[in-house]
């Protein structure tokens, strides 16, 4: 099958803030507005950008667990949307998930055994020795000990149980997974072998992910291609590499500026950009970086800038660094 | 050589053989395990370390802020400005401080009383510690809040903290944490709850503040970009004890202990290109519920020799003003 693995078109998702009968003109929070992109089979897609920009709600749109206001996502091809229960249900075994905190993700009162083969327990009978022989081998490419399958989770430490978060979201051997802030909350030593882990389950199986994350270092080190988000969009859509060695967006910039660099000779603490984001209940008019912005122009202020494909195959949403004489993508 | 003595005026809190110990049914955690080190008049210092290594029990220690039932200081003191903190009434405690000592925390929050407005706080803190009156104390908020760069502070103090923006209540805590003048700021990871550009604010304010007050930082961090960014100098705790100590432009060029020199490989950086695989610091953070023998980071390090299981190093001077608690620091400097 041609074509990318996951295709994600023109997204919107609006939250109403009070819900009511026949109430019309509810103000809504705009969580995602207008957002395309594709995944290809095996490379690493990662979402960036600060808190209340729209990333988890991506992801939780990707899973469809919450359905789109608009907009579809195609999975191989087929609208995940139309899909009825049951048909979602087979789908689902090929897009998984594994959250941020691995402490609340996993029922405490299941071992870990029961844990990683329950997912396949939703499909099929597994007889003790099978469910057993499924264990081991699944903890065993996560890298944990099979006697470990015996534990609860609160047996073990927060690196145990992200591996053990993992090993569930690989039991259904998935072609995608949804990894959100998955090593955010995990002590930069432990951050260090989850990465890793995650790296080589991606060269061994060939696994798609879609990494959601605030940290630019991890971002650099994990991706293939970044999407960097503001307030529902995206502004900046490139490769890992040209992104970080030489951002368009001034909100890319900003980002890569604000990030703390580990060497007191090059310290300089930047302030890149003042204020804060804006509500996403009342949006700015325009670009919503405009207020933010030093380029900021008169039409920045009145003017949705439409991501714009670029010379070298980034995508850039911005009326000054990039004005939309080029081809518009979605 | 035992770590060389700063003694004089220049040392403000001066913290000797800290143990802190938490009890819970027949276990006892050495949560700190005799920690010494010195904050000097008008320094930030940084202190460093994952999580369980102690070092927010180490601050929360020298506020006697524990939790009374379960957690107790057992040895050591911790002298401000000559006074041993240990030793005082819990009256004269309460003097110290928001007064002397003051400390912003990770969740401004849940640090901030929700039912009273912003102002009324801050004016609380400075009604009790310079007997100001209501109407001066809370001008002071307000000249306060401006010195944060909140903007419209005449409105903002009239706010409830639930109005706030995350970063503008942690402004505000540094308000109402400087706003008695205090001599040494103990800050416990004030920005990790932040987005980085947010963060970039807060840390440019910290550092601002700091050098137009004078007034010395202790600031706690499991983050090396922001020590990097923030600390003159700086002490790097692993499993309840300080393992290095040193100048933030020496401890960055020079790591000596092998427990610091694989937590700063293990952070992706760019600048050391694009490598495939993360070096990795193998096993876990012991237990802190057995006593340890020998050197704590012993099971997870690749230099550890007999030695290292049976003695614990001490933290000894390597060079100027750079202190190593290892048996093979020698040999760590030229790897």
């Amino acid at each position: 099958m041609s074509g990318p693995l996951l295709k994600v078109k023109n997204l919107v998702k609006h939250y109403p803030l009070r819900s009511g009968i026949m109430k019309k003109d509810l103000p809504v929070v705009r969580a995602v507005e207008n957002v395309s992109f594709s995944v290809e089979a095996g490379e690493t897609l990662c979402i960036v950008g600060e808190s209340g920009c729209g990333k988890s709600t991506i992801a939780r749109l990707l899973m469809r667990l919450v359905d789109p206001t608009e907009g579809r996502v195609l999975l191989d091809g087929t609208d995940i949307g139309s899909l009825r229960k049951d048909e979602l249900r087979a789908w689902r075994r090929r897009m998984q998930m594994v959250f941020q905190d691995p402490y609340s993700s996993l029922n405490p009162r299941l071992t870990a055994g029961q844990i990683i083969t329950e997912p396949v327990e939703n499909f099929e009978r597994l007889s003790r020795k099978q469910r057993e022989a499924l264990a081991a081998e699944l903890l065993q490419q996560v890298g944990l000990a099979p006697e470990i399958m015996h534990r609860l989770p609160s047996e073990l430490s927060g690196g145990q149980r992200q591996r053990l978060g993992i090993a569930r979201a690989l039991s259904l051997k998935p072609s995608i997974i949804i990894a959100d802030e998955a090593v955010s909350a995990l002590d930069v030593s432990v951050q260090a072998q989850i990465l890793n882990l995650l790296m080589d389950l991606q060269e061994e199986l060939g696994i798609a992910f879609v990494f959601i994350s605030h940290d630019l270092g991890v971002v650099e080190h994990i991706g293939d291609r970044v999407a960097v988000m503001y307030l529902g969009r995206i502004v900046e859509l490139a490769t890992c590499e040209s992104l970080f060695a030489k951002p368009v967006h001034p909100y890319t910039e900003a980002l890569i500026a604000a990030a703390p660099i580990p060497d007191p000779t090059r310290a300089r603490l930047e302030v890149p950009i003042d204020g804060e984001v804006p509500s996403p209940v009342r949006p700015p008019q325009g670009c919503a970086f405009h207020p933010r912005c030093s380029l900021a122009e008169e039409r920045c202020r009145t003017e949705i800038p439409p991501l714009v494909l670029m010379q070298d195959g980034r995508g850039v949403a911005c009326h000054v660094r990039a004005p939309a004489r080029q081809v518009t993508i979605l | 050589m035992q770590v060389q003595e700063i003694t004089g005026d220049d040392v403000l809190l001066d913290v000797r053989n800290l143990e802190t110990h938490f009890f819970s049914e027949g276990s006892v955690t050495r949560a700190v395990g005799g920690v010494s080190f010195q904050v000097r008049k008008g320094e930030t210092l940084g202190v460093v370390g994952e999580s369980g290594c102690g070092k927010s029990v180490t601050s929360l220690s020298i506020l006697r802020l524990l939790p009374k039932l379960t957690a107790r200081t057992v040895g050591g003191e911790v002298r401000f400005r000559g006074r041993d903190l240990l030793k005082l009434s819990e009256g004269e405690m309460r003097k110290i401080r928001g007064d002397k000592i003051a400390m912003i925390f990770q969740d401004p929050m849940t640090s901030l009383n929700p039912v009273y407005t912003v102002g009324r706080q801050i004016a609380e803190a400075v009604e009790i510690h310079t007997g100001a009156s209501r109407t001066e104390a809370l001008a002071k908020a307000e000249e306060m809040l401006r010195l944060v760069r909140i903007a419209d502070p005449e409105r903002r103090v009239k706010n409830y903290p639930h109005e706030m923006s995350g970063g503008m209540r942690q402004r505000a805590m540094i308000a109402m944490a400087l706003a008695c003048s205090p001599e040494l700021l103990i800050a416990d990871e004030p920005t990790t709850a932040l987005d980085v550009t947010i963060q970039a604010q807060i840390l440019r304010l910290i550092v601002d503040l700091k050098e137009r007050t004078g007034t010395a930082v202790m600031f706690i961090t499991h983050d090396l970009g922001v020590v990097a960014e923030t600390c003159q100098r700086v002490i790097v705790m692993y499993a309840g004890r300080i393992v290095e100590q040193a100048s933030a432009v020496d401890l960055f060029a020079r790591p000596m202990h092998p427990y610091t020199k694989a937590l700063m490989r293990s952070v992706p950086d760019r600048r050391r290109g694009k490598e495939r695989r993360l070096p990795e610091i193998p096993g876990i953070v012991p237990s802190l519920r057995e006593a340890v023998i020998g050197c704590s980071f012993a099971p997870r390090c690749p230099r550890a020799t007999k030695v290292c299981r049976e003695k614990t190093p001490v933290l000894e001077e390597q060079g100027q003003d750079h202190a190593v608690a290892c048996w093979h620091a020698h040999e760590v400097v030229s790897a």
